[in-house]
């Protein structure tokens, strides 16, 4: 389980991180969505103690077996099976000889499972990292954390450069050690993964969770959501209202949240000078592009973060 | 593992910086006895060394013989430039290699304390920077049959431990640097360059107790030989090394990588 608590960073006078709270249980598998520069990775690294949050909690382990995360980063180390974002890695090491080190500190990891995924993958033991390829690398750093025995398995981007075939087997072997009781967090920007295994999912921007839930209840939700866009401006007073009805936006461009069936909600949007309009129904991408797109609203607030 | 990763890192490095050492014992052992023979004409050309430095160093030739000959060569050069230059890169790629080649994430990602983690580093580089430096030492010590000459090995080792205490200083200053840095080699380009600063102050007569060079010199080798130890220049060596491993542990442990 990983559980974190109002957690906070900022680089100087940059703030990355504001607040984030999460809770991930024993056996579910986690998604971690957000825009480049909305603050992943540094959350990742945070949790892990790579680098120093500035406040907050975070607790991680399985079952009892829980450590407070950020006065005890080493014993939550030992817990975490960590594949960072970067591939850049021991040029000079052989792929067996880097799982070997990868693997050297961790008290159950499995080095003869680590051999098997790397063959199970494609790729060869006895070639220098080198001569690897970027999905390749990419490979072998999920295999020594996947091969850690660790409770608790941090992903930063696993999907990245990987082919197809590749994402399927990843897919399953998450889907798997999450079956096995692991705590499967990811962060991601291939959406269509996130929605095949993910439990829940939730979404980062400007260092800020703007929304947390389970897959299907964030995809049932974002089928009562329509984007709007209307021929002149008006402002919120001037947008017809019922009960259980949001709006949110501005000037031409407006996101409506409603309750109940649809056809009545587009009857009541009838007198409004509409030129498109657009629903959320679909897939988790159509979630992405309402919170993250053009129409999202305080989009022009947005702010690039480390 | 960590030992391993490392030597594969750095094996070419460390073997480089063992021939160098190697060839220039090597040479100046073979010269000896060239030089030997005609030590009775150095007065005549000491007034044409330029720097009153060397031309010091060369009346304790003249004075002292092999002796001083060896401490030059293997002690002051080989400890003082070599070892010290790869002392300074060593130290450099201890941690801003990583954060420099981007493997910092996943090495500090590890189960293991970053506290271990610098002083198994530390540990290693510390030995292939002695290790060729001492080996060096024994195999010129040794040679030094070769050429007719003998020297007492207790003396040697005793002037050797003196420049190794000299070249850890320089290595742990270096590695402190580079718990500080993002490029791999500027904490080197730092120290080598205040160390050749340190040699050209030491090089004019009227500085030379300015310098750094001037705590391993032949003054300070030399009378190894009567039982007298430098004992104030190894203190302060020990000082510097552990005050820089102490600022180094503190850093590494409140860095973000």
């Amino acid at each position: 389980m990983i559980e974190v608590h109002g957690l906070q960073k900022a680089y100087g006078e940059q703030k990355v991180l504001t607040g984030i709270e999460l809770e991930v249980a024993d056996g579910e598998v986690f998604g971690f969505v957000g825009p480049n520069g909305a603050g992943k990775s540094t959350f990742l690294k945070c949790v892990l103690g790579i680098a120093r949050c500035d406040a907050g909690e975070v607790r991680l382990g399985h079952g009892d077996d829980v450590v407070d995360a950020l006065r005890k980063p080493l014993e939550a180390r030992r817990r975490v099976g960590y594949a960072p974002g970067e591939t850049s890695l021991y040029q000079s090491l052989k792929a067996d000889d880097f799982l070997r080190f990868a693997l050297a500190h961790y008290r159950d990891a499995d080095l003869a499972e680590g051999r098997a995924l790397m063959e199970r993958f494609g790729l060869p033991p006895r070639k220098r990292i080198k001569g690897f390829s970027h999905g390749m690398k990419r490979k072998l750093l999920l295999t020594q954390a996947l091969a850690s025995g660790a409770p608790v398995l941090m992903l930063d981007e696993p999907m990245e450069g990987l082919d197809p075939e590749a994402r399927r087997i990843v897919e399953g072997l998450l889907v798997d050690a999450a079956a096995a009781g692991r705590t499967v967090f990811f962060s991601s920007h291939d959406l269509a993964s996130v929605e095949r295994i993910c439990d829940r999912v939730a979404f980062l921007r400007s260092g800020r969770i703007m929304e947390t839930g389970r897959i299907h209840d964030i995809l049932a939700r974002a089928s009562r959501i329509l984007h709007l866009t209307l021929e002149q401006e008006l402002d919120a007073s001037a947008l017809p209202d019922a009960p259980g009805w949001s709006w949110e936006g501005a000037g031409t461009r407006w996101r409506l949240e409603f309750e109940g069936e649809l056809a009545p909600t587009l009857a009541r949007l009838d007198n409004l000078p509409l030129v498109g309009i657009r629903d959320g129904s679909g897939r988790l991408e159509d979630v992405f592009e309402s919170l993250y797109g053009p129409e999202a609203p305080d989009h022009s607030t947005l702010e690039e973060v480390a | 593992m960590l030992f391993r990763q490392m030597l594969r890192e750095h094996l070419f490095l460390v073997l480089g910086y063992q021939v160098l050492l190697a060839v220039n014992i090597a040479a100046a052992i073979a010269y000896w006895p060239e030089l030997r023979e005609n030590i009775e004409a150095i007065p005549a050309v000491m007034k044409l060394i330029p720097s009153e430095t060397l031309r010091n160093m060369v009346f304790m030739l003249e004075e002292q013989g092999y002796w001083a000959y060896f401490g030059i060569q293997q002690l002051f050069k080989g400890g003082g430039v070599a070892a010290m230059v790869a002392a300074a890169i060593l130290g450099s790629l201890l941690v801003a290699r990583e954060a420099d080649n981007r493997t910092a994430e996943f090495l500090f990602s590890r189960p293991i304390s970053r506290s271990r983690l610098f002083l198994v580093r530390w540990g290693t580089g510390m030995l292939f920077v002695q290790l060729p430096f001492v080996i060096t030492t024994v195999g010129a010590w040794a040679a030094s049959g070769l050429v007719d000459e003998t020297l007492p090995f207790w003396m040697v080792m005793t002037a050797q431990l003196h420049l190794s205490l000299f070249v850890a200083a320089v290595f742990t200053v270096a590695a402190t640097l580079s718990t500080f840095a993002e490029h791999q080699l500027k904490p080197a380009l730092v120290v080598i360059g205040l160390m050749l600063l340190q040699l050209a102050i030491y090089m004019v007569k009227d500085l030379w107790d300015l310098s750094i060079y001037k705590t391993i010199d032949l003054d300070r080798l030399l009378p190894i030989e009567v039982g007298i130890y430098p004992w104030a220049s190894a203190i302060a060596f020990v000082a510097v090394t552990l005050l820089s491993l102490g600022t180094a542990i503190w850093q590494i442990n409140r860095r973000d990588f």
